[in-house]
């Protein structure tokens, strides 16, 4: 009973979105970029790195390969700004960043030297998140369940992991996830579902983590 | 409690023990995403089963987990500088131009090939003349021909019989008496009176019809079968005044026809290669709309 006394959140909408205020996005400044104006374009860049860079760091769950590809994002996105309307800012953009990882999941799939048990780089840390009441220990404990909680999230087929990374990680509601995977929110609702119950599995060891480690 | 609850939600009742959990709902649930009826169902049902309550509670802790991951701070701006994009082949922009290079190469070769097929079949116009009227064999032709046609052919015949019976010269024979050596033996059959517009009272057509060699084979699978209208042409071609009106020549006059007969036979099977050629034209028309909407397919999935 106390476990259902404590989901009071049921039928309501999402309590927690970290991503969930989009960027004020106006229309101008959509226009000039689409007239090649790099300045305005970079206001957009700015209002959505953070977003575009978390959700590369956790398909990838590699800082250097998440700024990378964040980086191609941005560049490919330029590239096809005619392409962009105008208040689907947001959306289009988590397109192209999901297509930049799945360009360098290939890129990695062919230099297998680069292993994705690679021990994550300090940029995984999250600073703006600080448990002030726990001390280092405490942290450091925290640390480490971050970096098995990315590694089961990097056993994850590709779609089921953009799914809840967007949902569970960045806060997005289904209809956004469902437009930047470009699918049904009947689609999302099935790929969350499946993802956090692999995910669990997963964490709790009830698959050898080798299994479909490379399935993308 | 219980009963309550498993009576109201049907969609969670099982009578067997141990149902396989909606992971779906009870995902959906934890974000609110059910429908406020239906989320009261579950809520009630889970409250009665041990394993829908199993099942969430692992669901609920895999997005606890995720949460925990939290998100950063980006480690650094990723404003593009101009230096970037002039380091960056824009790959956008000669996908295009390749696909529109590429079809306006095709359509370039298409239009060449379907433009070579109707030119030569408008300089052959003659020809293409000759090959809709009916092919008979040369006997045939000298029956005809030789014997008086009731109406003249000028009238019904193709445009070649056209262009050369309305000649001057071919009606003036009328009245003239044929004067070639070789002519005078069928146009003597002929009765003048009937013979006006037929042509085959000229000189040229008498010799030729005079032909043994050509009268021989009339049969040979269309071979040597000319129809009268590449007759008509060939003599059209090789011109009334290219004999002289006395010449006794009647072996040259017949083998000058025959080798233009030989030769506008060899022009029409030439000529046939336009209808491969249009095919090949439409064909290659095709290809090209083909990658261009292929192209634009895949430009069009790339900027998504």
């Amino acid at each position: 009973m106390a476990l259902l006394e404590s989901r009071h959140s049921m039928g309501e909408s999402p309590s927690r979105a970290l991503s969930d205020a989009p960027p004020a996005v106006d229309d101008d400044l959509v226009a000039r970029a689409r007239e090649g104006d790099l300045d305005a374009f970079n206001q957009i860049v700015a209002l959505h790195q953070r977003l575009v860079f978390n959700l590369c760091l956790r398909m990838l769950g590699d800082g250097a390969a998440a700024e990378d590809a964040t980086q191609e994002a941005f560049l490919s996105a330029y590239r096809n700004i005619r392409s962009l309307r105008g208040d689907r800012v947001r959306p289009w953009l988590l397109r192209i960043a999901a297509n930049a990882c799945t360009d360098e999941l290939r890129r990695r799939a062919r230099r297998p030297a680069l292993s994705l048990d690679a021990p994550l780089p300090g940029g995984n840390d999250p600073p703006d998140l600080p448990d002030a009441a726990a001390g280092p220990e405490a942290e450091a404990l925290r640390g480490e369940q971050r970096a098995r909680v990315q590694q089961a999230l990097l056993t994850l087929p590709h779609d089921q992991r953009m799914a809840v990374v967007l949902c569970d990680v960045q806060g997005l509601a289904y209809e956004e996830i469902a437009e930047a995977m470009r699918t049904s929110v009947g689609t999302v609702k099935s790929r969350i579902a499946r993802g956090r119950e692999k995910l669990r599995r997963e964490l709790a060891g009830e698959h050898p983590g080798e299994r479909d480690r490379h399935d993308v | 409690m219980r009963a309550a609850g498993v009576t109201g939600v049907l969609r969670f009742v099982r009578p067997r023990r141990g149902h396989q959990p909606d992971v779906e709902a009870l995902s959906a649930s934890l974000d609110g995403r059910l429908p406020a009826a239906e989320a009261e169902r579950l809520r009630a049902h889970v409250a009665g089963c041990a394993a829908c309550r199993a099942q969430l509670t692992s669901l609920q802790s895999a997005r606890d987990a995720l949460r925990g991951l939290g998100e950063v701070e980006a480690p650094r701006s990723f404003a593009l500088r101009q230096a970037d994009l002039a380091a960056m082949p824009a790959p956008r922009r000669w996908a295009p131009a390749l696909a529109s290079a590429t079809a306006v190469l095709v359509l370039a070769i298409a239009g060449g090939a379907v433009w070579y097929a109707s030119r030569s079949g408008d300089g052959d116009s003659q020809l293409a003349a000759s090959e809709a009227a009916p092919t008979r064999p040369v006997g045939a032709i000298a029956a005809d021909s030789a014997a008086p046609s009731p109406t003249p052919r000028i009238e019904n015949g193709p445009p070649a019989f056209g262009s050369v019976y309305r000649t001057p010269a071919a009606s003036s024979v009328v009245t003239t008496p044929p004067s070639g050596a070789g002519a005078d033996a069928r146009a003597d059959d002929a009765p003048l009176p009937r013979a006006p517009a037929t042509g085959s009272a000229t000189p040229e057509a008498g010799a030729f019809l005079n032909a043994g060699q050509m009268t021989a084979t009339p049969h040979q699978g269309g071979q040597n079968a000319y129809s009268a209208a590449e007759i008509a042409t060939a003599k059209a071609q090789v011109g009334l005044s290219g004999l002289p009106p006395g010449a006794s020549t009647t072996g040259s006059a017949d083998a000058t026809i025959t080798a233009r007969l030989e030769q506008n036979r060899e022009a029409a099977r030439h000529d046939d290669s336009g209808a491969p050629w249009t095919a090949i034209g439409v064909g290659l028309a095709l290809v090209a709309v083909l990658v261009a909407v292929m192209a634009a397919a895949l430009i069009r999935r790339r900027n998504a």
